[in-house]
């Protein structure tokens, strides 16, 4: 089983999107998918897919009270995907956050214990991938959750913020803790695609992330995704538009190459 | 690490002691705690041999005949109902006529130190225990050096690994299992104790 993370520096570059995406392209193909909500200070899967009263949350998990099984939510058989997509959410209730925020290192410790545990249990249970949405920056939980993930699939949208960020996080964290990545940059803005201009933006990541990461691709910035008003996975209701077409190609190289090596050594302590 | 063996007679009395922990108040002194830890032992957890928790110490108790056994180890896991009821069995056998006259002469039971030293596993009479400083969360992951990593991650799913399971899942030899495991808990975020099954590294 291959377990990678979307993760950024900043919020807003679309992770979420993209891992409901991502994950449910692979569904189609074949692929047993498993996919976890981990950003716990803000939960948003559970919008795109859709919970009930009675869905069992990862906090459930962690705190003892649920089984595995019980936290995964399979996506309804309409979809027809060939393979299997479960989703596990994190609890959006308001006072769940504040609980989790008010947790210690110790509290961190243990759900990461857990999450390694569930990580295997995934494994055991015959899931090809697991794919963990991340809470941005440099959180306990993001942190914990670079840690449960074989790689790393850093997204990023083009602007200084996010460059200096992502470089940050990749010297800062994905570096010492020897972690493979990928960088995926989002809501690339058409005009960017037009020379000079692509040459140019080309060039720059170049110099700034050849040494410490691998650029997987640009997808442009699609109006469809906006207008799906967050409650779509378009790969599962419009398969045909630009921004799924374009996606596939970027899932086809995850699925393919192999689990990345990191890049940069050397920057302990 | 097994810090004290008490034997206590009916009323309290505690007429055998052996610290192995110098650093152990006054087994005198220590005599009215341990007869009213045994106290509420019995009649809170009957004939379950249970530790009670207290100032980082188990204090464990078992009920024969005339004689109340008291264990105080480090770890739960150090005493369980064959040591502590053979540590019984042998004072009983040893003093069974002594047991039923005056108990209160100096030194009575002294020789029963050599019995106890035989009757203990020499590894459980060791001071191994290292506590860890700080938890090993993915923070505290962060700060080991890359070799060390891919071990303390296993040790913060697992919790608790000895040598033998840290080497079997690396795929690397006991020695270098050991030897990784002690750098990390060098370092602060594990620590390492006697179990049952010998020594043993944990998280917390």
């Amino acid at each position: 089983m291959k377990c990678f993370t979307l993760h950024s520096y900043k919020g807003g570059t679309g992770k979420t999107t993209l891992v409901a995406n991502i994950a449910a392209i692979l569904a189609q193909e074949g692929k047993n998918v498993a996919v976890l909500d981990l950003d716990f200070q803000a939960p948003s899967l559970h919008t795109l897919i859709g919970i009930s009263t009675k869905t069992k949350y990862i906090n459930d998990f962690l705190d003892g009270s649920v089984s595995h099984q019980d936290i995964l939510n399979d996506m309804p058989s309409s979809f027809s995907l060939d393979g299997r997509m479960a989703v596990a959410f994190s609890n959006p209730d308001v006072d769940a956050i504040r609980t989790q925020l008010a947790q210690d290192r110790k509290w961190h410790m243990n759900a990461l214990s857990q999450l390694l545990s569930l990580k295997q249990m995934l494994a055991d249970d015959g899931f090809d991938y697991t794919i963990l949405d991340s809470a941005p920056g440099v959180h306990y939980s993001s942190v914990n959750t670079i840690v449960l993930s074989d790689f790393a699939v850093l997204i990023a949208k083009i602007d200084n913020f996010d460059f200096d960020g992502t470089l940050n996080i990749l010297k800062g964290l994905y570096t010492p803790l020897d972690k493979g990545t990928y960088l995926l940059f989002n809501k690339v803005v058409p005009p960017m695609f037009k020379e000079p201009r692509y040459s140019q933006m080309k060039e720059t990541i170049s110099e700034m992330f050849s040494d410490l990461t691998t650029v997987l691709g640009y997808v442009p910035c699609y109006c469809d995704i906006p207008m799906g008003m967050g409650s779509e996975i378009h790969a599962l209701t419009s398969s045909e538009i630009a921004f799924v077409t374009g996606l596939r190609a970027v899932v086809k190289k995850i699925d393919e190459m192999p689990i990345p090596k990191p890049k940069a050594k050397g920057a302990k302590k | 690490m097994i810090r004290a063996v008490y034997v206590l007679v009916e009323g309290g009395v505690c007429i055998y002691n052996r610290a192995y922990d110098p650093s152990l108040a006054d087994p005198m002194l220590m005599s009215s705690f341990v007869s009213a830890v045994s106290q509420f032992s019995k009649e809170a957890m009957g004939d379950d041999l249970k530790g009670i928790e207290s100032d980082g110490r188990f204090v464990f108790v078992a009920d024969h005949d005339r004689i109340l056994t008291v264990v105080i180890a480090d770890d739960p896991d150090e005493v369980d109902t064959s040591l502590i009821d053979y540590i019984s069995i042998s004072f009983l056998n040893r003093y069974s006529q002594e047991l039923l006259g005056d108990t209160g002469k100096s030194g009575q039971f002294e020789d029963f130190n050599e019995i106890l030293d035989r009757i203990i596993p020499p590894h459980l009479l060791r001071d191994t225990r290292v506590a860890p400083m700080e938890p090993l969360d993915g923070l505290s992951l962060l700060e080991l050096p890359s070799d060390l990593q891919p071990l303390a991650t296993i040790l913060i799913r697992e919790q608790t690994l000895t040598v033998h399971n840290a080497a079997r899942e690396l795929r690397i030899s006991e020695p270098a299992a050991r030897a990784k495991l002690d750098s990390i808990v060098s370092l602060g975020k594990a620590g390492r104790k006697e179990g049952k099954g010998g020594l043993v590294y944990y998280v917390e």
